[in-house]
């Protein structure tokens, strides 16, 4: 099951690194310029540069 | 720098089942401050919510609330006192969301812990929206008043109000 996301939430979200764009696609967001991938789990999107992940 | 934000994210999941038993009295003062000096804004960002403690209080009063938090664990509890706030997890050093998002930016005892708290206020002001408000509390055997001051000031903003909370903090609320 895709995971679903508030549209405000998803409307200002962004890269934590490059700060651009993200798009949602099945259970994850991903950054349109740097490629970055960051999961939802359980609804909460998990956005940790990847040194804290 | 990551080394010591990692062992805080750990000891924040180790202790956050006991983490409102154990604060909830000391930051109700703190929670006092912030809500007794939010305007009626549209959209808040709570930084280092951990339990969510303050986002319910947060929904009553504005239209979107956004939570962030580095411990899973934090988030988890968060979840069931969040209100109708969206929870990331995510870094206050490295926000995950767009330039000028945020009508308020919260910070209730998370300057203390970031090692270069000048950096995070930047990080805040970049998603600030240029009439935005910011609230900010720490640590005072920290950081000093005059050092938060300093910190929002080069940041861009203006301080409105700031002092003591109890005996353990202080305070600045400040706009651009």
């Amino acid at each position: 099951m895709p995971e679903t996301i508030d549209p405000k939430l998803l409307e200002i979200l962004a890269c934590p690194v490059c700060k651009r764009d993200v798009k949602l696609k099945g259970n994850e967001l991903i950054c349109v310029n740097c490629g970055r991938r960051y999961p939802i789990v359980n609804g909460i999107p998990h956005m940790l540069p990847d040194e804290l992940r | 720098m990551v080394a010591r934000k990692l062992e805080l994210k750990r000891r924040y999941s180790e202790t956050a089942p006991v983490y409102e038993r154990r604060y909830e009295q000391i930051q109700r003062e703190k929670y006092e401050i912030v809500t007794g000096n939010l305007p009626g804004v549209s959209k808040v960002l709570d930084l280092g919510c951990g339990t969510g403690m303050l986002l319910s209080e947060l929904t009553r009063r504005s239209e979107f609330v956004v939570g962030i938090d580095t411990s899973p664990e934090m988030l988890e509890l968060a979840m069931e006192r969040r209100g109708s706030a969206a929870l990331v997890l995510a870094d206050a050093d490295y926000l995950p969301f767009a330039d000028r998002s945020f009508d308020a930016v919260i910070s209730v005892t998370l300057l203390q812990n970031m090692p270069d708290p000048a950096a995070t206020v930047r990080e805040v002001a970049r998603v600030a929206k240029p009439e935005g408000i910011v609230i900010m509390i720490t640590l005072k055997r920290k950081h000093s008043l005059g050092e938060l001051e300093r910190w929002i000031c080069a940041a861009g903003f203006k301080p409105l109000s700031s002092g003591e909370v109890g005996r353990e903090d202080v305070f600045c609320i400040a706009r651009r």
